[in-house]
């Protein structure tokens, strides 16, 4: 209490400090990965670190895990599964929408932990790398669980052998 | 915001504070009955600055979670490009704010049920390009085994900086669109920001009848408009008025002005 008391009360003490104006008592912002009902069942459902386990998987032949859909071309192959993503714009007071705090959206972004210059990995048909964030949606509904697809395209030229890598979710309130 | 909107703390302010801080806490502890995610607060920061102006916040991420999950800190600046927000690392943008931001702990680790707070202090350069930082708790604690596939959540406070008080906006005509099957109107209209600073428009839609009598009043919510970005305000009217001829005022304000814009419209 004595926190959010000297944070609200902010007064410029000098020519040097700025002024800042916000209510972190009624202002927070949550977020979770799940896994969504006709994709593959996520490690870690529902909470801020998740995972997805293919097991072994191969371009022709051999199984392929429930919620998981599996798309050879002519030179490359594509596995992809939905999930789902929570944000929640929680009013810690449980009286004022958020939209009262003029934060009606979110944008939500993805970026590859790793390089990865062999195979293509895409969230909603739109390409992930790791140098930048990729902004998936601009401005997001809060407290709806959205539905995204995850895709891996491997090439054929690719030797058989682990993939792995990790995607990086960030949610800011606009 | 400007120094005139800022609310006047009176003693009934500081009563009504403590209350709601009380309330706060009380409803962290139930947020242990909430599902396991993580939480950010505040969600949001808007300062007025100068140049050469600091200042500082604390940031406070709960972990509702069974895992101790660890953060890294991180400042980028947020611009629009192509009508979408973006995220672009600290430094790359000339007159970036992001590049000017330190926290006092650049790591973080929180336990299970707990909370881990740092404070993050900018100051505005000389000359700021972006008005707007995220400052993202980036999560680094891996779920899952060496041959999966592997989602970390993480959550960022915006920060929007007024420096130069330079408020402008350009909007389109006021669109007004009549569903005799839903029995909805919906009025919409589309702002741009074409100034240098964030503006946050706000207003209410009056619809009046062939005789000038008032007929319905609804609210347009207030968005936030990054320099550069567009955005359509919308307001819904649900059910529809008698048939006839009517029209629509949408009064709207930021800022520093007000601004108008108006339609007809009828029902048959």
């Amino acid at each position: 209490m004595i926190f959010a008391v000297s944070v609200l009360l902010v007064v410029p003490l000098a020519e040097s400090l700025a002024n800042a104006q916000c209510v972190p008592a009624v202002c927070a912002l949550a977020i979770s990965v799940q896994s969504d009902a006709s994709g593959l069942a996520l490690g870690g459902s529902g909470t801020a670190a998740a995972s997805m386990s293919f097991g072994t998987m191969r371009a022709f032949g051999g199984t392929v895990p429930s919620g998981v859909t599996r798309t050879v071309t002519g030179s490359t192959w594509t596995i992809s599964t939905p999930f789902d993503v929570q944000v929640t714009c929680s009013n810690l007071l449980t009286l004022l929408p958020c939209t009262l705090l003029l934060s009606p959206t979110f944008t939500l972004t993805a970026q590859l932990q790793s390089s990865d210059v062999t195979n293509t990995w895409k969230i909603n048909s739109l390409a992930l790398n790791s140098s930048t964030a990729t902004t998936l949606v601009s401005a997001g509904s809060y407290g709806v669980a959205s539905s995204y697809t995850f895709a891996l395209t491997i090439p054929f030229a690719e030797s058989p052998g682990i993939v792995s890598n990790t995607i990086n979710f960030v949610a800011v309130a606009n | 915001m400007d120094a005139k909107h800022i609310v006047r703390w009176t003693p009934k302010h500081l009563l009504l504070l403590c209350l709601c801080c009380c309330g706060s806490q009380l409803t962290a502890q139930e947020d242990a009955a909430k599902p396991p995610t993580i939480t950010l607060t505040p969600a949001v920061i808007m300062v007025k600055a100068k140049p050469g102006q600091s200042f500082s916040q604390e940031l406070t991420l709960w972990n509702n979670t069974i895992n101790e999950l660890q953060f890294h800190l991180d400042a980028v600046d947020v611009v629009v490009r192509d009508g979408r927000r973006v995220f672009v690392p600290a430094g790359e943008l000339e007159g970036s704010i992001a590049r000017y931001a330190v926290f006092t702990d650049n790591d973080v680790k929180a336990l299970p049920g707990s909370s881990v707070s740092t404070t993050v202090t900018v100051t505005v350069p000389t000359s700021p390009g972006p008005r707007a930082i995220a400052c993202i708790f980036q999560g680094k604690t891996v779920m899952g085994t060496t041959n999966s596939f592997a989602m970390t959540a993480s959550l960022g406070s915006l920060v929007t900086f007024t420096v130069g008080d330079d408020f402008h906006l350009e909007n389109q005509p006021l669109q007004v669109s009549v569903d005799p099957d839903a029995k909805m109107i919906t009025f919409h209209e589309l702002v741009k920001n074409t100034g240098s600073d964030p503006v946050i428009p706000k207003g209410v839609i009056a619809v009046t009848n062939e005789r000038g009598a008032l007929v319905a009043r609804m609210p347009v919510a207030g968005k936030r408009l990054l320099p550069g970005e567009s955005m359509e305000f919308t307001a819904d009217h649900p059910g529809l008025p008698k048939t006839g001829k009517y029209k629509v005022m949408l009064l709207m304000q930021h800022e520093s002005a007000f601004f108008s814009s108006s339609a007809e419209f009828s029902v048959k």
